[in-house]
C-alpha cells in the first residue's frame, strides 16, 4: 500500500508544483485526448519527450517516480498479454497456430496499449503528486461553475468533496486502530477463506460506519454553531489565481497537440 | 430542517470518503479472488441507500462510478478495468442506478409488507444485482460494438469479443459471490444506523 504513489502529495517547490490546479486538471484531461490520438511512432517520441520534460521539471526523482508505477506493472502486462493472444485470430482451439501469429500485428497493438497506459499513468501520478487534495477540490469546483447554469449545486458538491477528502486520512487511522483493536480480541483480518474473510471484515465495517455517523453528527452541528447555512452565497478564503506560467504551459502543450496532429497517421 | 440538511450534507461527504479510502486501502474495499477480486464498496453505496434513501445512494454510487472511471485510465483496479471501465456508461451507470433501486425498494417494501429485515435485505439484493446485471449487460451490448475495439487498437469486433468475454466472466464471478454475501452482511449495521438517523431527525 504504501508503495503506491498515485494520490500522494510530495511537497517540492518546483514550476509544476506552483501551476494553477485548474490548469493542471485541464492539461489532464486534454493529455488523455492526446494519448487517444497519438497512433504514428512520431507522435508516441513527441508525447514521450512532453512526458518526460514535465516530470524533469517537477523537480521528482524519475527513478522514485518509477518504482511507485511497479505495483501497476503486472496489471499492464496482465493487459497486454491478454491483448496479444486474442487479438490476431481468436481464442479457441488454434491456440498455438494464433500464438504464432501474435507476433507480427499483436504485438504493435499491445505495444500501443502498454505506452498508452504507462503515459496515462505517469502523468496523472505527476497531477496527484504536485497538487495538494484540496487544490484538486478548489480546482474541480471551480471548473465546475458553468454548471451552475443548468441548477447542479456546484457549491454543495465543492463542500461535500473538500469534506471527503479532509477526512480520509482521519478515517484511515481510525480503521488501522479499529483493526487493530479488534485484532487484540482475536479477530484474523485476510485469512482464511472468502467468506472467513468477509466475515472478518463486520467487526471493522460496523465500527467504521458508526464512527462515520457520529462524526458527521458532531460535524453539523460545529458547522451550524459557526453560522453555516447553506453552500450559496459563501465567499472564499482560497482564491486561485492565473498566472502566465499557467498560459505558457498550456502554449506549450498546445504546440505539441499540433505536432501531433502533423505525425499522425489520418 | 436546516439541522438535517447540513447533517445530510456531512454524512454524504463521510461516506464519499470510506468509498475514497476503500479505494486506497486493498482490505477495506476487495476480497482476493485469485488473481481478480469482489468488492466492498457496492456495501457502502446499498448502506448509503437504505440508510439515507434513494437520493444518497445515487451520490455516493455515482461518486464511485466517477471512481472507477477515472481509475480506469490512471490506476486500474483489475486487469479488466482499462478494457472496460473507460467507457462511462459501464463504469458510472450501474453504479448510479443501484443507488437508486436500492433505495426505492427498501422504502417500497418496508411500506408495503412491513418488514425492517426483510426490505433491507431485498434492497441489498437488488443493489447488487442490478450492479452485475447492468454491467454484464452493457458489457455484452459493446461486444457487438466495435466502439471500444478501436479506442484500444484492436482490430474489429471478432478479436474483441474474445477479450470481452474474458471481461464478463471476470466481473461476472465476483459480483454474483458479492451478491450472495452483501444481504445478510449489510443487514445489522444498517439497522442501527437507520435508528439513529430517524432520531436525529426527530428532535
Amino acid at each position: 500500500m504504501s508503495s503506491i504513489l498515485f494520490g500522494r502529495y510530495l511537497p517540492l517547490n518546483s514550476i509544476v508544483h506552483r501551476l494553477d490546479p485548474r490548469a493542471k486538471l485541464l492539461l489532464s484531461f486534454f493529455y488523455i485526448v492526446l494519448v487517444f490520438m497519438a497512433n504514428s511512432l512520431w507522435s508516441y517520441v513527441i508525447l514521450i519527450v512532453m512526458t518526460l520534460g514535465a516530470i524533469l521539471a517537477s523537480k521528482i526523482n524519475l527513478g522514485f517516480f518509477l518504482k511507485g508505477i511497479r505495483p501497476l506493472l503486472w496489471l499492464i502486462i496482465f493487459t497486454v498479454v491478454v491483448q496479444m493472444l486474442f487479438s490476431p485470430v481468436g481464442g479457441h482451439t488454434y491456440f498455438h497456430w494464433a500464438f504464432l501469429r501474435v507476433t507480427t500485428l499483436g504485438i504493435i497493438t499491445s505495444g500501443v496499449i502498454a505506452i498508452r497506459f504507462l503515459l496515462i499513468i505517469m502523468t496523472s501520478t505527476l497531477l496527484t503528486l504536485t497538487t495538494q487534495p484540496l487544490d484538486i477540490a478548489t480546482g474541480l469546483a471551480s471548473l465546475m461553475a458553468p454548471l451552475r447554469w443548468v441548477k447542479v449545486p456546484v457549491d454543495t458538491l465543492a463542500m461535500m468533496l473538500s469534506i471527503a477528502l479532509r477526512f480520509v486520512p482521519t478515517l484511515m487511522d481510525e480503521a488501522v486502530k479499529i483493526m487493530n483493536a479488534q485484532r487484540a480480541r482475536g479477530v484474523d483480518f485476510g485469512e482464511g477463506n472468502l467468506f472467513k474473510q468477509a466475515h472478518s471484515l463486520i467487526p471493522l465495517m460496523i465500527p467504521l460506519f458508526m464512527s462515520a455517523f457520529n462524526r458527521a453528527e458532531d460535524l453539523s452541528i460545529a458547522m451550524e454553531a459557526r453560522g453555516y447555512q447553506d453552500s450559496e452565497h459563501r465567499s472564499q478564503y482560497r482564491i486561485l489565481t492565473w498566472h502566465h506560467r499557467d498560459t505558457v504551459t498550456w502554449l506549450i502543450f498546445l504546440i505539441g497537440f499540433a505536432a501531433i496532429l502533423v505525425f499522425r497517421r489520418w | 430542517m436546516t439541522r438535517h440538511k447540513t447533517f445530510r450534507l456531512v454524512i454524504d461527504a463521510l461516506l464519499m470518503a470510506i468509498v475514497l479510502l476503500q479505494n486506497i486501502l486493498p482490505f477495506l474495499g476487495y476480497i482476493p479472488l485469485g488473481p481478480f477480486s469482489m468488492t466492498l464498496i457496492g456495501l457502502t453505496v446499498i448502506i448509503a441507500a437504505i440508510a439515507l434513501g434513494p437520493v444518497d445512494g445515487v451520490i455516493i454510487g455515482t461518486f464511485w462510478g466517477l471512481i472507477t472511471f477515472i481509475r480506469a485510465f490512471t490506476w486500474p483496479s483489475s486487469p479488466v478495468a482499462p478494457l472496460v471501465f473507460t467507457n462511462p456508461l459501464i463504469s458510472i451507470l450501474p453504479r448510479l442506478l443501484m443507488g437508486l433501486l436500492a433505495g426505492f425498494v427498501y422504502l417500497w417494501v418496508r411500506r408495503h409488507w412491513h418488514q425492517e429485515k426483510l426490505a433491507m435485505r431485498l434492497a441489498a439484493a437488488t443493489g447488487a444485482l442490478v450492479n452485475t446485471v447492468l454491467v454484464m449487460g452493457l458489457i455484452y451490448i459493446f461486444y457487438q460494438t466495435p466502439a471500444v475495439a478501436t479506442a484500444f487498437g484492436a482490430k474489429g469486433s471478432q478479436t474483441l469479443g474474445y477479450v470481452l468475454m474474458i471481461s464478463i466472466l471476470t466481473n461476472g464471478v465476483p459480483e454474483l459471490i458479492l451478491d450472495v454475501l452483501v444481504a445478510p452482511l449489510i443487514a445489522g449495521p444498517l439497522r442501527k444506523r437507520w435508528d439513529r438517523l430517524n432520531h436525529s431527525a426527530k428532535s
